[in-house]
């Protein structure tokens, strides 16, 4: 069952139009991709789920559960892509601030915090000001107050810009914990190469629509071409009856299998040849190539 | 709407418990009414100064001032018989701070008495030369026309007026000078800490663009939530200010009665029985008479009014460089944006004077009544006890200022607030409104 579903969602700005009927769902414990070009409307999108703006149309729902004025803001957790804190005030005091504007109790809020402070190795920082920690201890504070109240739906936007690569391995290694322990991760990257390394499902939007969505190996699926590396001893002949050779690279290959074939029949074509494989390997379009292909083809009209 | 009074409060408490903590809250609480203080002690010291001794070379044409100009403590006539000219040259050798030159034909129109010195002549210095020489005149042609000098002590009059207040059950003694001192002093401290407080809630909103942590916080709360309860803990911190400038005004009060009380009364024993006024030291009847116009003043109505006014005064223009600090990217843009919005206060300030001298005029009433104008110009007629119904009247017109001025910035707020990267036209502001 899907945990978040955004249903028919419009969003204009005067004669602009930032969302155009968009829907999509999410489903528990799980990574979702919200990907798309600088302006497509992710960030509209971000804060139309967070209740920052109200859409002229449609609706979204957590859980079955209309979310509407800040009613679902406890089941939240955002971090946006530019980052901030008070500079002047305690970590403390300001991620229990923060807390409770959350909904959370001054005494849960301090029992949490201390618990995340531990978990991060930052609980000495408790009484320091944000002003004199380091960046990337500022981003793990950042970290704890989007998850410091155990929020169902976590919305990260680009949340490893900017970060060193400990603080990304740390971050990286939470998310996978919060999403096995039942959590849904919206997941706003131009990284695309992080996509199909986290990513159980994605959104792509451009100018505003949908393009497409769905489970990222199925996607690349769709999209494939039925291209194939392949690694023989000897050098191959020209002429084949199941595929035709792209390009090719001493004894590596890439082969494109015709229409009907399959790579059995391509093996075995090759096999009969007398060569040898060394290795075999389906290309799969990268999710950064269908991001493109979608995108340019999406703004010729 | 419905707007949540928790999350008002915890951000209200945040602004609050923040602001109030630091040691510059702790140290302007205290410094100043020091400032203050000392601002005014200056300017009535220089202005109630008087000129250092001057030595006046008189050089005289005509003969007939001999002996004529009045000496005083610090001014001396001498006259000379040296010719001008080598006086202009060596007349600080001779120890003179200047020449005073009279000649024969000065009652003519083109040839007028002169002064020569190296500093400007002091316009005290000058009205005084003036006078002395104006009584010389007026006695030299009264001798002329036949009147004596003892008639003339009949004729003249020298009046003052004791003024005196009208009260039920009795009369009080004012004093319209004390009364335009603390109509100068009110009408300042207004003046500061309504762009005081206003800066400070512009540069807390802006501070809060810059530094992204609003679109956190606006995630959990509505940005009117965000903006009012800015406003209203720091309308707070100044209400806490001003509550401890009394206490601290009313400790220095029981330090001045009580090392000076003694002094005090024995002036005022003084002062009521006639005979013993000669004994009086005249700086203590100074300061007394000082208290006096202090206590004839109408304190509850002022103090009272203060709070209110301030309180109103401060909601329309916090909420006005609120929306300002909504649409600053950067720290220089705000400025040029800041000036539309103090100029109301700014031509209060100009306009202080007249209203203080005559604060019952109908510029004066029209300004009280004004939103914009009224918080500084209310309070300088208060001073000078206004009717109830017409302080109830500019609240209440105050208030109306401030509910709309509030609607306004907040819908230009909670868009501006998200808007980055982009100067924001007058246009889309207006049609913002429209949402």
């Amino acid at each position: 069952m899907p945990y978040l579903e955004i249903k028919n969602i419009t969003k204009k700005y005067g004669s602009y139009n930032a969302l155009d009927d968009m829907s999509f769902s999410v489903d528990e414990g799980s990574i979702f991709g919200l990907l798309g070009p600088n302006g497509a409307g992710k960030t509209t999108l971000i804060r139309i789920i967070t209740n920052i703006l109200v859409p002229d149309q449609g609706e979204v729902r957590l859980n079955g559960i209309k979310c509407e004025n800040f009613n679902l803001k406890h089941l939240i957790g955002y971090m946006p892509e530019e980052r901030g804190l008070y500079k002047k005030m305690k970590v403390g005091e300001q991620l229990v601030y923060l807390a409770q504007l959350r909904g959370m109790s001054v005494k849960d809020a301090e029992a949490k915090i201390k618990y995340w402070l531990d978990r991060l190795g930052a609980s000495e920082w408790y009484n320091k000001k944000i002003d004199d920690l380091s960046k990337g201890m500022s981003q793990k504070i950042q970290f704890i107050s989007t998850v410091m109240h155990d929020p169902k739906l976590l919305i990260l936007d680009e949340p490893f810009s900017g970060l060193d690569p400990i603080n990304a391995k740390l971050i990286e290694e939470e998310m996978i914990q919060l999403k096995n322990s039942g959590a849904v991760i919206i997941f706003s990257t131009h990284r695309l190469e992080h996509v199909e390394e986290f990513c159980d499902s994605l959104v792509l939007v451009n100018k505003g629509k949908k393009l497409l969505d769905g489970n990222v190996k199925m996607i690349q699926q769709q999209f494939k071409k039925n291209l194939y590396k392949i690694e023989t001893r000897n050098a191959l002949k020209s002429d084949f009856q199941n595929f035709e050779i792209v390009s090719s690279n001493e004894q590596t290959l890439i082969v494109k299998l015709h229409e009907g074939s399959n790579s059995n029949a391509l093996l075995i074509e090759i096999m009969n040849d007398g060569n040898e494989i060394l290795s075999f390997k389906e290309m799969l379009p990268s999710i950064n190539d269908i991001f493109i292909e979608q995108v340019q083809g999406s703004s010729q009209f | 709407m419905n707007i949540s009074f928790r999350n008002i409060g915890l951000i209200l408490k945040r602004e609050y418990l923040t602001r109030v903590k630091k040691w510059s809250f702790i140290i302007t609480t205290i410094l100043a009414p020091l400032g203050m203080s000392a601002i005014l002690l200056v300017s009535i010291w220089s202005s109630s100064r008087s000129i250092s001794e001057q030595k006046i070379a008189v050089v005289d044409d005509t003969h007939t001032m001999q002996g004529k100009l009045k000496d005083t403590e610090i001014i001396y006539f001498k006259y000379t018989n040296e010719p001008l000219d080598s006086l202009k040259k060596n007349y600080k050798k001779l120890d003179f701070t200047g020449i005073l030159h009279i000649p024969t034909n000065y009652k003519q129109q083109s040839k007028s008495i002169e002064y020569f010195a190296e500093e400007q002549l002091s316009l005290k210095l000058k009205f005084h030369i003036q006078n002395e020489i104006d009584d010389v005149i007026e006695k030299e042609n009264m001798k002329e026309n036949g009147i004596s000098e003892e008639q003339l002590e009949k004729l003249k009059s020298n009046i003052s007026i004791n003024d005196q207040i009208l009260k039920e059950g009795g009369v009080k003694k004012g004093n319209s000078l004390i009364a335009t001192g603390v109509g100068y002093f009110i009408g300042m401290l207004l003046y500061f800490v309504l762009i005081f407080y206003g800066v400070m809630v512009m540069r807390g909103v802006a501070e809060e663009k810059t530094n992204r942590i609003v679109e956190v916080i606006i995630s959990t709360v509505r940005p009117i939530e965000l903006m009012f309860g800015k406003i209203f803990g720091l309308v707070l911190l100044g209400l806490t200010q001003f509550a401890l400038w009394i206490v601290l005004g009313g400790i220095a009060y029981l330090g001045i009665m009580i090392f000076f009380g003694a002094d005090l009364q024995a002036a005022q024993m003084a002062s009521m029985s006639p005979d013993m006024t000669s004994n009086l030291n005249s700086n203590m009847s100074e300061i007394q008479e000082v208290i006096e116009g202090l206590s004839s003043l109408p304190w509850l109505k002022i103090v009272i009014s203060f709070f209110f006014f301030f309180f109103g005064g401060y909601m329309l223009y916090a909420s006005m460089f609120a929306a300002v600090g909504a649409m600053t990217n950067e720290e220089t843009e705000a400025q040029s944006m800041t000036f539309p919005i103090m100029l109301p206060i700014i031509i209060s300030m100009t306009m202080l004077s007249s209203v203080i001298a005559e604060p019952n005029s109908s510029l004066a009433v029209w300004m009280s009544m004004i939103p914009f104008t009224s918080p500084i110009i209310m309070m300088a007629r208060v001073i000078f006890d206004v009717p109830i119904w017409q302080i109830l009247l500019s609240f209440t017109f105050l208030m109306l200022g401030v509910i709309f001025c509030a609607w306004l910035a907040s819908k230009i707020y909670r868009i501006a607030i998200l808007m980055y990267g982009k100067k924001i036209t007058v246009k889309e502001m207006l049609k913002w409104m429209k949402y």
